[in-house]
């Protein structure tokens, strides 16, 4: 067993986990581009994933992601 | 992509799987909580057809018991086609699809009467002409109420308004259309008179039941219908140049006053038109005023009605990227000969440059105060002050197309890529500190 056998065996899980904080750009070949949900929530499309953005500073700017599905060739459509 | 509200919202979008099957996905907010966290994913509808699938958009109704998801797509022959699904049990139900064959056809746009109940129309144009259409809970039935061909040049863009009234924008004409009595209420020119200053309209939205929104590439334009279209007042957002306004939609309910404009440079700003409606009201008392002071008046609202809420992004692809590591900043190079450092905590978009040429690689010093940019002939050292990027000298380095740039970890040296050699330099003196070849190979370095 190497070394970094040894280290990914003494790692816990939860130590090497990743997760998508926040994703820039937008995709401009889909149009309209941006929708509204309600007063502090747009829906964009950013790749293969749509983001619920909440562009209010109360919430930080956060974002929600919905991936392409799993036999997604990654071309969103529309 | 297409938002719904059924009472709350829905998300649709279309996508191509592995075997070029259509996939329509019908994602629900409703039980997400606090505020949307995980959306929940209803439905996914797998339509077969033939390969080369081009999908034009995707429309839904929003009448809460004719859950009706349409999508015109391009094949060998144009077709529409009519989805029904069910929210309670979830289950679809394949209505109709309707083909035209593809000589007659180029559909740019479908969009329902998403806002007046009664009516469950919805508007599909070409370039020439526009279709007003209806359906039934289950299947197409009076389907093409009217195939009207306008006499005004090229469709632009169609809008509901609340009552079920149409307006139209083509290359010279706003129309405003009764759908139901299959009337034109009334047309104005609004091209003809137009001057470079006030640009070429690209978008429109309705709001309420008299106002059109109009988005040129200069300005935002305001005009309401009484016994004719008056334009009651307009932006003036001269600030940014090539303000080219892609698609508007109106943001919250109808006291917010608000609407998010996309921009072909992908600006996507929130614009409050409630300061010009009191601004317009306001005018007629500022006659006192001189033309200085009231220019001033003008630049003070649109910069308080104008809210950037998304970081400008390139128009064309990304070629480099670098990570500062004293402060949290993204620097990146794209096609479109821009420049881009964003701040990743604050999530804005922090400083843009566009240059000349083309950017082939990049490079972030340690310290966050300087840059280097690979172009097409040299390699350009930069300076990262609070609120601009300048050049650090007037020539740069040459070095042609060097796909790799690297600071060493203090920041001292910089190696850039140059044919089948590595160069390190000095980056206190900007002077060559040593040049690295591989003896046994003639090829180009990469990395």
């Amino acid at each position: 067993m190497s070394n970094f056998d040894n280290l990914l065996a003494e790692t816990p899980d939860h130590d090497i986990n990743i997760k998508t904080e926040y994703i820039f750009g937008i995709r401009e070949d889909l149009s309209p581009n941006v929708y509204t949900i309600d007063q502090d929530y747009i829906v964009y499309a950013a790749a293969n994933y749509i983001i619920i953005y909440n562009y209010t500073l109360k919430h930080k700017k956060t974002q929600q992601f919905i991936p392409g599905a799993i036999h997604s060739n990654g071309n969103l459509l529309n | 992509m297409t938002v719904a509200n059924y009472g709350k919202p829905y998300i649709f979008f279309v996508e191509e799987d592995i075997d070029s099957n259509l996939r329509i996905n019908i994602y629900s907010l409703i039980n997400s909580s606090p505020l949307y966290n995980c959306p929940n994913k209803l439905v996914e509808l797998t339509f077969m057809e033939e390969p080369k699938i081009e999908v034009y958009c995707i429309a839904t109704s929003n009448k809460e018991h004719s859950n009706v998801v349409c999508v015109p797509i391009k094949t060998d022959s144009h077709s529409l086609v009519f989805w029904r699904w069910d929210s309670d049990n979830l289950k679809e139900q394949f209505i109709q699809t309707i083909r035209y064959p593809v000589e007659e056809f180029e559909f740019l746009r479908i969009k329902f009467n998403i806002e007046y109940r009664n009516l469950d129309y919805f508007v599909l144009y070409t370039d020439e002409f526009f279709m007003y259409c209806s359906y039934d809970t289950l299947f197409v039935k009076h389907f093409m109420v009217a195939d009207i061909k306008t006499k005004y040049g090229k469709i632009l863009d169609a809008s509901w308004f609340f009552d079920g009234k149409l307006a139209i924008v083509t290359e010279t004409t706003l129309i405003f259309y009764n759908v139901q009595e299959k009337i034109e209420l009334s047309k104005l020119k609004i091209n003809l008179m137009r001057t470079e200053k006030e640009g070429i309209i690209t978008g429109i939205h309705t709001i309420y039941d008299s106002m059109v929104l109009v988005g040129t590439n200069k300005r935002l334009e305001f005009w309401e219908y009484k016994r004719e279209y008056e334009r009651t007042f307009c932006t003036n957002f001269e600030n940014y140049p090539n303000f080219d306004f892609k698609s508007l939609s109106f943001v919250g309910n109808v006291e917010d006053s608000s609407v998010i404009a996309t921009t072909t440079n992908n600006d996507v700003f929130l614009i409050n038109f409630e300061k010009y409606k009191s601004y317009n009201d306001a005018k007629l008392k500022m006659e006192s005023l001189t033309d200085d002071e009231i220019q001033k008046q003008i630049e003070k609202r649109d910069k308080n009605s104008l809210k950037p809420i998304l970081p400008s992004f390139p128009t064309k692809s990304i070629e480099a990227l670098d990570i500062c590591i004293n402060k949290p900043y993204i620097i990146i190079g794209s096609k479109d000969q821009t420049l881009r450092i964003y701040n990743y905590l604050e999530k804005k978009l922090h400083l843009s440059k566009t240059f000349q040429e083309e950017i082939f690689s990049v490079a972030f010093h340690p310290s966050g105060n300087y840059a280097i940019i690979s172009n097409e002939e040299r390699l350009r050292p930069l300076h990262i002050f609070y609120d601009a990027i300048e050049n650090m000298t007037q020539n740069g380095i040459p070095s042609k197309k060097s796909k790799d740039v690297k600071f060493s970890h203090g920041g001292h040296l910089f190696s850039f890529e140059a044919g089948n050699r590595v160069e390190i330099w000095n980056f206190l003196t900007l002077q060559l500190y040593q040049s690295l070849k591989f003896a046994f190979s003639t090829s180009k370095v990469n990395n």
